[in-house]
């Protein structure tokens, strides 16, 4: 009980709430680290730099021969060696994409100057990195080679280098953490999952710390023919970085990228008495699952209004004391309508809303912990990122209690974020974040 | 065929083989010599042995039987199972 009064002294600003009264053992969930590679940069500072800016990442594929392909671009890595970076022997029989994540894991574990071991029971630091697709290209190249040479010819590392959980499994042997690891594997949702849950395994006590964020390298073929096929990818003609259009009128889909984000969340007490810097917290984690249809949202949005809805109760907000959405918004036409009416019926209040998908493309697995860094970046820089390309607001998503932060960034006070990430399935994540 | 026909042979052979023996393990075939364990020189994991059985297969066109291969502890006996297959 005397750790609870050593609390950060309560924040009464707000309306209505009493952050230290949600319950005596009421545990708070700080964020000590982050990590991020991405198609718009490597590090955290010129991620959020490219969002703030307008600076789009997105270019042609070269991870494979785009012959024949309806889309040709996408939002890759660049400057990623992974032989430099884990040494060649251990990165050969690494996927893509689990590559990524122990290198975003290192970046924020890094950032977050956490010893595990001197500073934390091993077993008290968990590991949460959600995917989509996991080890997707490793997939497809053996499945050629089974096929080809049949099955002795399989590459004995082909299952773990498949696994989505293995992300998880090779940054807890990176880092030694032996306590609670799992993997959310709910698609577009997945690494705000992580993040959720790993908020959760803190308040719950399960956990002292936890890597949470996710991870997806589908810029693979198979992906993109399938995406392709039930046309949910962007087929703009012209200059790619003009592509990624959420809530514009000429919108015609998604634009796939790849990348990892991580952060790490510690329990605030333990945080603050060993000196970390804390960048942020976590306050609310919202959930909700459409029931619908496998791709398509419900059509009312019911799903995504429970979840914005639970996300901000269990912060202890209302909805006017959220400043800023970062939306799901990833230019399809189902998803963008639904949400701005969902945001608009939700919180309103003219909140300011965008889509920073609209300069990285859509992560996929990563996007949820990528925006969360967005989200705690524009709370520590008072500014709204932009969504970019959005020349003509569709009028479906025009509401006047929503202020659409179109093509430059808004500099104002934020100081709790709501973001929205949606995974195919119907899975619905909202998480929201307040500042140090 | 004479001795120096069967030693450039052998020479030929060991050349291939540390090739694929270093392929395997991300190193220089200059760094694969006779006289090392596979496991305790060249820090080879249980995969990565299954992997270079793979390897020396493909590199020498030849099937090795699962019960010879799971003797192989150093590069001599691989060297030397692989110099069996190919009647060298």
């Amino acid at each position: 009980m005397a750790g609870y009064w050593l609390l950060k002294p309560l924040d009464r600003e707000s309306s209505g709430r009493a952050r230290g009264l949600r319950g005596v053992h009421s545990r708070q969930v700080v964020v000590t680290g982050m990590g991020v590679l991405s198609p718009v940069g490597n590090d955290v500072e010129t991620v959020w730099q490219s969002l703030v800016s307008g600076a789009s990442g997105i270019g042609p594929i070269t991870q494979f021969d785009t012959e024949g392909f309806a889309t040709t671009f996408g939002g890759e890595v660049a400057d990623f060696d992974p032989g430099a970076e884990l040494g060649r022997y251990k990165a050969k029989h690494l996927d893509r994409f689990t590559q990524l994540a122990i290198v975003a894991a290192r970046q924020a574990t890094a950032d977050a100057q956490l010893d595990i071991g001197a500073e934390v029971d091993p077993f008290r630091v968990g590991v949460i990195i959600g995917s989509g697709a996991g080890g997707l290209a490793s997939i497809v190249k053996q499945a050629g080679v089974l096929e080809r040479r049949g099955p002795a010819k399989v590459s004995p590392y082909v299952t773990t280098m498949m696994c989505a959980n293995m992300a998880a499994g090779e940054i807890a042997i990176d880092t030694g953490a032996m306590g609670f690891t799992s993997c959310p594997v709910t698609a577009c949702a997945a690494s705000a999952n992580a993040i959720g849950d790993g908020f959760e395994a803190i308040r719950s006590g399960r956990a002292d710390a936890v890597i949470a964020g996710g991870v997806d390298a589908s810029i693979v073929s198979l992906c993109v023919a399938g995406f392709g096929a039930m046309k949910a990818l962007s087929t703009f003609d012209g200059d790619p970085t003009k592509a990624s259009r959420p809530f514009d009128i000429a919108r015609d889909g998604f634009v796939i990228s790849e990348g990892a984000a991580v952060l790490v969340l510690e329990e605030a007490h333990r945080a603050g008495k060993r000196g970390a810097t804390i960048l942020g917290e976590v306050l609310g984690y919202g959930t909700s699952t459409d029931a619908h249809h496998p791709t398509a949202p419900h059509p009312e949005g019911a799903g995504a209004r429970a979840s914005m809805a639970s996300a901000v109760a269990q912060a202890g907000l209302t909805p006017a004391d959220v400043d800023y959405v970062n939306a799901h918004g990833t230019a399809t036409a189902f998803n963008d309508a639904t949400e701005a009416a969902a945001i608009a019926a939700v919180i309103g209040g003219g909140v300011a809303v965008s889509s920073t998908k609209s300069v990285t493309g859509h992560l996929l697995g990563a996007a949820g912990a990528l925006e969360a860094i967005a989200a705690l970046k524009a709370i520590d820089g008072g500014c709204a990122p932009p969504t970019i390309n959005l020349d003509q607001l569709d009028p479906e998503c025009d509401y006047d209690s929503i202020e659409h932060i179109a093509n430059v960034a808004s500099e104002r006070r934020i100081k709790h974020v709501l973001s929205n990430s949606f995974g195919f399935g119907g899975h619905n994540v909202s998480l929201v974040f307040g500042g140090a | 065929m004479n001795e120096t026909s069967s030693t450039i042979d052998r020479d030929q052979v060991w050349a291939t083989y540390a090739i694929a023996v270093a392929d395997v393990l991300e190193r220089e075939p200059a760094e694969i010599r006779l006289g090392q364990d596979f496991r305790d020189d060249l820090d080879l994991d249980s995969l990565g042995f299954f992997e270079l059985v793979l390897e020396l297969e493909d590199s020498f066109e030849i099937d090795i039987e699962e019960s010879k291969a799971e003797s192989i502890r150093t590069t001599d006996e691989g060297f030397a199972l692989v110099c069996g297959y190919l009647g060298r």
